[in-house]
């Protein structure tokens, strides 16, 4: 038996969990400096004047960059664009904005870099910034989507003829006419809060640069170096040869920590202007307001339904505040491309308009917009039910694309590769006794107790494959190699972001090798050692970094079966591989393997390290001459399921699994405050093949972590200035450990995909929507309260409160309470 | 990060950190747990010059019995206070206020003595203080020659909050102690401390303090004091001449006592009044219950 599929806990835990983690601010560079920003207070704005002088004259201040020389010195930069291209980073419908790491003229979001200084020492370096006199004209603000699309309204970006910089729109049969058909209609509008992702280890960068060998070398917390490198070496006119890109440990990413940053273009500046190593860490307070939002996005929607909850026909008109068009604004087309998420619609009309406002840009965040489509969905399930005096489970199961229909395309034209939702459910009720549960609300209620439960369902696409992304593909790349003492060592093109893939990677080529699992070394994050690769998003590096050092180890296996086979003097077909040692197939069990396998003749079997050592140190021998001298393979893997040529395969389908969770939990509501508290979680989630459950699990209760700080407690909040008002831990409510459910449990079901060698889907993203929908769900079910929607995210209190007296008024509570 | 530099003394004797607060008392700040200090600093709301810092001097911490009150020094943190056995006898309204601050770390840390002077209105021990009639000794030094002469007074707490996170401390002087009068024991009087937070370990929205004891007519009495509502700390008497409050009577009066009150994004000012009058409510309720059984117990 191997490795793949057992319980190994992550092979790093013990080491962070000591204290003993390198973070990029561990890292320590003789002589260094540091840099801080001057950032704009206002959301919209012209920049008049800067006036450096207070700040140059003060003891310690090395340098100053004003944004005319980092324009000079620097190209634009977007997504690793080779430097000879010309970037435009938006540039929709002749709407074109370019932007160096400073502002020049103009500013678009409050928080946006105008200047930058470096000091000897940090606070200095904040002081001097400080001194930077910034004149400012301000310009009307665009501080909602709201206010962006009304005829009229002031542009976000000058020089725009309106708002909105793309409008994504999927349609199949005809939903006006079905809606108009159907027995039931429903109309709502479903709302999911601005959002950050909030990684313990904020963003930090360290660079420095060597006259003598011409090369920059940056620790960055990224999740993808090579990229990194590619857009450093582009911004800087540098070959990307002559940049060194180093991912130490990192303190969770989530999405945030993509590359392209205005800061980590500025930390490189300096350090070649300086020849110096310059070092820059973020504050919470400047992640908050600058490193990336996500998720503000509405949804109208129309139904129509039959009397059974079969959804007929569904209509949805979707607006998603991007703020700024930098970034991972496109995260709002990945919510329109995931519905009807894992819901059959004959009839079935999308529209998602990515509308800018004067916010900060949006930046990556877990479930990339997959959470706010299957959040919902969940809704409209909830709704139909409710409509339809249906029980909301049955109204679920009656309309998800049926087990056998997969491949099944969807309406944006995404080819789901495979499914068994309604297994999913049912595995998940067989953990919930809903029975049961109800006999306990029943009991709990005549104690004025109000507890609840909810359902919800999630459908997360993974290993994002866009055509013509410099970023975003569906390959990477992994060397494998044996040293002549029979020890292994992966570099892979893939990252982690402290999620353990590392170890489920290691698994893979351990079990492909024969070799103990502690044999086997992973390297990743750094670009001078590693393979050319994409890094950590869309939960790719254990579905695609993980086949192709599958495939590299594949490699090395038949050479070490082939010159095996030799010193066994016997055919490769008879040999297998197993604990260390090439063994003929019919060995006896040891000790007896050890003997000859006939007086004087071969053995049965042979340690690999045996077999390694004679390929290195004999490599004119009679055993070894037929194969090619070394232990090393790189391999590349694409992808299977990804569909990039609309007009040969008739789609345009650029996830190639997908990966779904059904969710189960248990609130209890205090009807006299709106305050919700999670009692209980049940998961069974679906990943395919899985090679680590311990370390599915793990990532799969991060997610539920930040789906019930989704539901209940995260929001971003700005003024009518578009300033942002939670800029702090104190004002951004986060849940903590003791915020999670006492009970909680994730189980597996399998349903393999034929994308992957080994059938394994992503699991990264997973546990955001589900938790989502289901508490919203059982607030509702602990409230019991007729006609109570509760719509909008996060439920906090207050909201809470006020929706029930809404629907039931403040009379009737008191008697409910 | 503290962006502003400024210079650090530890001293041992209480009359030196007097003086050195009394040598620039604008530009210096003390410093006890750090729990509110800090992160203001790092935040730049604070930049003091001079921080002194107020834990090696013994006078200040400590928890000591005296005849008619249990003594809490300045310096004695959350946790000290929480697990304290004198202090969970002759006020466990107090222990209770102390076991609901913060988190572990905090409670670890942070210190009566800091609460009380950053005078946060939502901050747990302000309504308890009031509600046990806790009376502020406050230190300065003296005026005049005398290098080391110091100056003590007596503040009942309720006259030392003088609004939104401003008390009645004058320029240089500080938090030395509160004296906690010994309540009745559990058998004559119920006490319930209730906090109303979005997450357990964040500022409450509000918190109520409630004691209620029955006097010898057989009538119940008592108070409740609220924090988070008002820019400072209300303490409501309730009703008296009762065997037992009518439902509602209590939210009633609670409304009644608080006028304007605050609103931020957790609030609004309409459900921060609901939610000071349902946890008040509570609080009294929870009170009236621990009375129960304490009688019943005895």
């Amino acid at each position: 038996m191997g490795y793949i599929g057992q319980r190994i806990p992550g092979r790093n835990n013990l080491r962070l969990a000591r204290g003993a983690g390198q973070f990029t601010a561990d890292v320590q560079m003789p002589n260094p400096c540091f840099m801080a920003l001057v950032r704009s207070p206002y959301a919209h704005a012209e920049i008049e004047h800067v006036d450096v002088s207070a700040a140059q004259g003060l003891p310690g201040v090395i340098d100053i960059a004003t944004a005319a020389e980092v324009a000079q010195a620097t190209r634009p930069f977007s997504f690793a664009r080779p430097p000879e291209v010309e970037v435009n980073l938006a540039d929709m419908d002749g709407k074109r904005l370019r932007e160096y790491a400073l502002a020049e003229r103009w500013v678009g979001y409050s928080g946006r870099p105008v200047a930058a200084v470096v000091a000897e020492d940090p606070n200095t370096a904040a002081e001097a910034a400080e001194r930077v006199a910034v004149q400012y004209r301000e310009l009307p603000v665009v501080a909602s989507a709201e206010d962006a699309l009304k005829p009229g309204s002031p542009g976000a970006i000058p020089g725009w003829n309106d708002n909105l910089v793309f409008h994504t729109r999927y349609a199949k049969g005809d939903a006006a006419s079905a809606i108009a058909k159907a027995p039931g209609v429903i109309t709502g509008r479903v709302q999911v809060q601005r959002h950050v992702p909030v990684p313990l280890e904020p963003r930090a960068f360290v660079a420095d640069y060597s006259t003598r060998t011409g090369r920059l070398t940056m620790y960055a917390s990224t999740q993808m170096p090579h990229t990194d490198r590619s857009i450093l070496a582009g911004a800087l006119g540098m070959a990307s040869e002559d940049v060194q890109v180093i991912q130490p440990d990192v303190g969770g990413g989530f999405g945030c920590k993509v590359p392209g940053s205005d800061e980590e273009v500025l930390v490189a500046f300096f350090a070649r202007r300086l020849e110096r190593p310059v070092r820059w860490t973020e504050e919470r307070s400047e992640y908050f307001l600058a490193c990336g939002h996500a998720r503000e996005t509405w949804f109208d929607f129309e139904a129509g339904y039959r009397e059974d909850g079969k959804l007929l026909a569904l209509r949805i008109d979707a607006v998603a505040d991007i703020g700024l068009p930098f970034g991972a604004w496109v995260q709002s087309s990945v919510t329109a491309y995931c519905l009807p998420c894992g819901y059959a619609v004959d009839h079935c009309e999308v529209s998602m308009r990515s509308v800018v406002t004067n916010k900060c840009k949006w930046g990556g965040y877990r479930g990339f917009g997959k959470e706010a489509a299957s959040f919902c969905m969940e809704r409209i399930m909830d709704r139909i039910a409710d409509a339809a005096g249906l029980d909301r489970v049955e109204v679920r199961l009656c309309n998800f694309i049926p087990a056998d229909a997969f491949p099944y395309g969807q309406v944006s034209g995404a080819l789901l590769d495979s499914g068994n939702y309604q297994g999913a459910m049912a595995k998940l009720l067989a953990l919930v006794d809903q029975e049961a549960f109800r006999q306990e609300q029943a009991a709990a209620r005549t104690n004025g107790r109000c507890l609840g439960l909810g359902i919800g369902f999630e459908l997360t696409p993974e290993g994002c494959s866009m055509p013509n992304s410099d970023f975003l593909q569906g390959w990477d790349g992994a060397t494998v190699r044996m040293d002549p003492g029979g020890r292994v060592t992966v570099l892979t093109g893939v990252t982690s972001p402290g999620s353990g893939n590392e170890t489920g990677i290691a698994m893979i080529v351990a079990d492909e090798l024969g070799v103990p699992l502690d044999t086997v070394t992973v390297v990743q994050g750094d670009t001078d050692r590693c393979p050319y690769g994409l890094g950590n998003f869309s939960s790719r590096s254990l579905m695609i970094g993980g086949s192709a050092a599958l495939a590299a180890a594949r490699e090395l296996r038949e050479k070490l079966l082939s010159v095996g086979a030799k010193m066994l003097d016997a055919d490769p077909e008879d040999l297998e591989l197993a604990n260390g040692e090439i063994r003929v197939a019919a060995a006896p069990a040891p000790p007896a393997a050890d003997a000859p396998r006939n007086p004087g003749g071969p053995a049965w079997s042979v340690p690999i390290r045996r077999v390694a050592r004679k390929i290195y140190s004999h490599a004119f021998g009679a055993e070894t001459a037929h194969v090619e001298p070394g232990l090393e393979s790189t391999r590349y893997f694409r992808i299977g399921n990804v569909h990039h040529q609309p007009e040969t395969e008739g789609r345009l389908s650029f996830y190639p699994t997908w990966p779904f969770m059904a969710v189960a939990v248990v609130v209890e509501v205090d009807v006299e405050t709106g305050f919700v508290e999670v009692l209980r979680c049940a998961a069974v989630h679906d990943c395919g093949t899985v090679v680590n459950p311990t370390l599915v699990e793990a990532n799969t209760h991060g997610g539920i972590a930040q789906g019930l700080g989704a539901a209940l407690y995260e929001e971003l909040l700005h003024d009518d200035a578009a300033q942002l008002l939670t800029t702090t831990l104190m004002d951004y409510t986060l849940p903590t450990a003791v915020e999670m459910p006492a009970e909680l449990s994730v189980a597996h079901q399998e349903t393999p995909t034929a994308a992957t060698p080994l059938g394994a889907k992503g699991a990264g993203e997973s546990g955001v929507a589900g938790p989502m929908a289901a508490v919203a769900s059982a607030v509702e079910d602990a409230l019991g309260v007729e006609g109570l929607a509760l719509m909008t995210l996060p439920l906090k209190p207050e909201r809470v409160w006020r929706s029930i007296r809404e629907v039931a008024g403040a009379v009737q509570m008191g008697e409910t309470a | 990060m503290i962006a502003e530099r400024f210079d650090y003394q530890s001293p041992t004797r209480l009359a030196d950190a007097l003086r050195l607060l009394a040598a620039d008392p604008d530009g210096t700040r003390p410093l006890s747990g750090g729990m509110t200090l800090v992160p203001m600093m790092t935040l730049g709301l604070a930049a003091p010059e001079h921080i002194v810092d107020l834990k090696r001097i013994p006078e200040l911490g400590g928890i000591h019995e005296e005849p008619d009150a249990v003594r809490i020094g300045a310096t004695a943190t959350h946790h000290d206070i929480a697990t304290d056995p004198r202090v969970r006898l002759h006020a466990p309204l107090l222990a209770d206020a102390a076991a609901l601050v913060g988190d572990v770390q905090v409670r670890n840390r942070g210190t009566i003595g800091g609460s009380i002077a950053h005078a946060d209105p939502a901050a747990n021990y302000l309504p308890a203080l009031l509600a046990l009639d806790a009376v502020i000794e406050a230190r300065a030094k003296r005026g005049g020659l005398l290098r080391n002469a110091t100056r003590s007074r007596r503040i009942p707490i309720g006259e030392f909050f003088a609004g939104l996170m401003a008390t009645c401390l004058a320029a240089g002087e500080i938090v030395a102690a509160v004296h906690v009068p010994k309540q009745l024991a559990a058998t004559h009087q119920g006490a319930a401390f209730r906090k109303f937070a979005r997450v357990k370990g964040n500022f409450p929205i509000v918190c109520a303090a409630a004691l209620v004891e029955r006097q010898s007519s057989g009538e119940r009495a008592g108070c409740v004091a609220i924090g988070g509502a008002l820019p400072i700390p209300v303490r409501i008497a309730l009703p008296g001449g009762q065997a037992a409050w009518a439902a509602g009577e209590v939210e009633t009066a609670i409304r009644q006592a608080i006028d304007d009150p605050m609103s931020d994004a957790n609030a609004s000012a309409d459900y921060r009044l609901e939610m000071a009058a349902v946890h008040g409510a509570r609080a009294v309720e929870a009170a009236c219950r621990a009375l129960d059984d304490g009688e019943r117990s005895a």
